[in-house]
């Protein structure tokens, strides 16, 4: 048996042989994504290409009046595709604009919220004992307090500024990471496997950076997702209230808090807006499910 | 099929420098502290056990006896918290009850390994199983990616699994049970270590595999000259199979003998006892199996006297009020048992065949 296997043609033969039987009953074959899911991440594309390349859209300035000819609340034309908001300015362009602020808020805040609460869960559930008591005490009153009046409170002391918003953002959604990250590297600590890379003499960062992480991304990578579009729709709120960034820089939320005045006038600078946050939304949550699905190896599949 | 030599890049210390022979592994009074809510459980209570380079010692034990626990704390690998080990484990002339945790990670792998129960867990779903035999071998010989990959496939090979090449890219969620046996044993056997643990190998296999994986780990015991401790609840498994046994019970050891001499005469009434609830194949069908009545003695709060008392058919009041020591047998120095009225020379046991028991 431990004798070295001979190399011959009929054995390389029989491999493919045994390949190709192995292939075929068991084995599921591989999914596809659906088209759905691919009109979701080209929702997303659309929206990364035209946030980043914004500036060379020759939209007309978001931000100033279009004065020539003045025309407020004009709805939508071939010179502006979305109309004229009642300040004048170009509909389309704070739409695109709006995006960008939605974005990167969201991008920044889930990568404070994924950074610190991701690390900080892994950390606590492996150590575990003390320090694992007291973080989770201290996240626990975090989630215990209601997150957006601290939100509102904590804006109007610091300033709306978009950084401002990030941290805060970022900070607010980290004890939902923190849960989640704790409990699967908990889950995943108590595995045997675990044991046997400690038992083939692994360090705990080691063991905690090739064993215990890659089996916690699935659950992160969809609450990546979710905290992503949890910190978007959150924005839109504060932005409906007037507390995001200020105008007449234009977000998702202040565009729709700005347009509900006068539901019969502008209908259309309500639905524009709203639409592109429902469809981010849908997106965002609708591709991270597939994705999680797709590298999920876990057992529980079969 | 790789033309790499096996023999080169596999375990390159194997059999070379080291010596064959001689004492290896040398375990004195052990005991094994847990914290628990309820207070402490003394899993493993004042063990002590030799063994010769070369040689297999059976540690058989119903479940909760402290066999795991024993094989683990041998090893030192314990989780940190709330687990206390005193006594001492001199490995190779070096202690390690005690020994800083560094210093272990430098013996776990190249010098003792240990092969897990469960197949079905014990390998981590999201990396494929060559590489999970690479990463043994990068980290402690320090070779390559691209020899330590070929090495892994070279041990794919020699524990009996087809086409290694193809099997190396599979994900464990991919092979059966057995093969992952297979697989776990070419991760322990990695880096040629000299001392191999085997915790209920075989107990999560059906009954044609289980031999099979036995006859893997006799084969690469011989080749390697490697010791071996096997962890089984199953008299059977070890009988043809080891040259020592120790039988534990409720943590302790209470019979401890050559393998022959073991089965020749039996002493310890748990272990007759252990003997009779082995299905035989000379019984007629339908026979109901002997089952020890009763359970083990909770090991927070452990009874006076003996701990099989409560459930041995032979106990007396001594038994319930002293403790037995482990003692020498009069006519066997070799055979140890803890009992105060052992079972006498008349009840000899044939493990393989039908009881001679009337």
């Amino acid at each position: 048996m431990l004798d070295t296997p001979v190399t011959t043609v009929e054995q390389s033969v029989s491999d493919a042989e045994v390949a190709a039987a192995n292939a075929q009953p068991g084995t599921v074959p591989p999914k596809r994504f659906s088209f759905f899911f691919w009109c979701c991440l080209g929702w997303l594309g659309l929206l990364a290409i035209v946030t980043i390349f914004a500036g060379m859209l020759h939209l007309d300035p978001p931000n100033a009046p279009y004065y020539t000819p003045i025309a407020t609340n004009a709805p939508p034309s071939f010179a502006h595709w979305l109309g004229t908001d009642d300040a004048s300015r170009d509909v389309l362009s704070r739409l695109v604009y709006g995006a960008r602020v939605s974005l990167v808020i969201g991008l920044f805040g889930t990568a404070i919220g994924i950074g610190i609460g991701g690390s900080l869960g892994m950390f606590s559930a492996y150590v575990r004992g003390k320090i694992d008591a007291g973080l989770s005490f201290v996240m626990y009153i975090f989630l215990a307090f209601p997150a957006i009046i601290a939100v509102l409170c904590l804006l109007e002391f610091w300033g709306h500024t978009e950084s401002h918003i990030v941290v805060i953002l970022g900070l607010f959604s980290v004890p939902f990471i923190y849960r989640v990250t704790r409990a699967a590297t908990l889950a995943c600590a108590t595995k045997e496997y675990v044991t046997a890379a400690r038992s083939q003499g692994a360090t705990a960062r080691r063991v905690l950076a090739k064993d215990i992480f890659p089996n916690v991304i699935p659950a992160l990578i969809a609450y990546t997702v979710f905290t992503f579009g949890g910190i978007i729709t959150t924005e839109g709120a504060l932005g409906f209230l007037g507390q995001s960034v200020q105008i007449p820089i234009s977000s998702w939320g202040n565009m729709i808090g700005e347009a509900s005045g006068d539901l019969n006038a502008t209908l259309v600078f309500i639905l524009a807006p709203a639409s592109a946050l429902f469809l981010t939304l849908v997106a965002l949550n609708y591709a991270g499910e597939q994705i999680r699905l797709r590298f999920d190896t876990s057992e529980q599949k079969l | 099929m790789s033309t790499s030599a096996p023999d080169t890049a596999v375990a390159p210390d194997t059999g070379t420098e080291r010596p064959t022979t001689g004492e290896l592994l040398e375990v004195t009074d052990l005991r094994t502290t847990i914290r628990t809510s309820r207070g402490p459980l003394v899993a493993v209570d004042g063990v002590s056990l030799r063994l010769n380079r070369g040689e297999t010692l059976g540690i058989v034990g119903e479940s909760g006896s402290g066999k795991t626990v024993l094989s683990r704390s041998i090893m030192g690998l314990l989780p940190g918290r709330g687990t206390m080990l005193s006594g001492s484990v001199r490995f190779d002339g070096q202690e390690l009850v005690g020994a800083p945790e560094s210093l272990l990670r430098s013996i776990w792998g190249p010098r003792i390994a240990m092969v897990f129960q469960d197949p079905m867990t014990s390998l981590n779903p999201v990396h494929r199983i060559g590489r999970q035999i690479a990463e043994t071998l990068r980290l402690h010989l320090k070779l390559s990616k691209k020899v330590a990959n070929q090495s892994a496939v070279t041990l794919l090979a020699q524990v009996g699994i087809p086409s290694p090449e193809l099997r190396a890219r599979n994900y464990p969620i991919e092979l059966s049970g057995g093969m992952r046996q297979r697989v776990m044993i070419a991760i322990a056997l990695a880096c040629g270590p000299e001392l191999l643990l085997a915790d209920e190998p075989t107990t999560g296999l059906d009954v044609t595999i289980q031999a099979q994986i036995l006859d893997l780990l006799a084969e690469a015991q011989r080749m390697r000259h490697m010791a071996m401790i096997f962890v089984t609840h199953d008299l059977g498994i070890v009988a043809t199979r080891t040259d020592q046994i120790m039988v534990m019970y409720a943590g302790r050891a209470v019979e401890f003998a050559p393998t022959h001499q073991l089965f020749a005469n039996v002493r310890m009434p748990y272990t007759e006892a252990l003997l009779h609830s082995t299905p035989r194949m000379a019984n007629p069908s339908h026979t109901r199996l002997a089952a020890i009545d009763g359970r083990p003695p909770d090991l927070v709060s452990r009874p006076l006297g003996c701990s099989f008392a409560a459930r041995c058919p032979y106990a007396q009041d001594k038994c319930r009020e002293e403790s037995p020591t482990l003692v020498a047998d009069a006519a066997e120095p070799d055979h140890f048992y803890a009992c105060w009225y052992p079972r006498g020379s008349s009840t000899p046991v044939d493990p393989q065949g039908a009881p001679s028991v009337a």
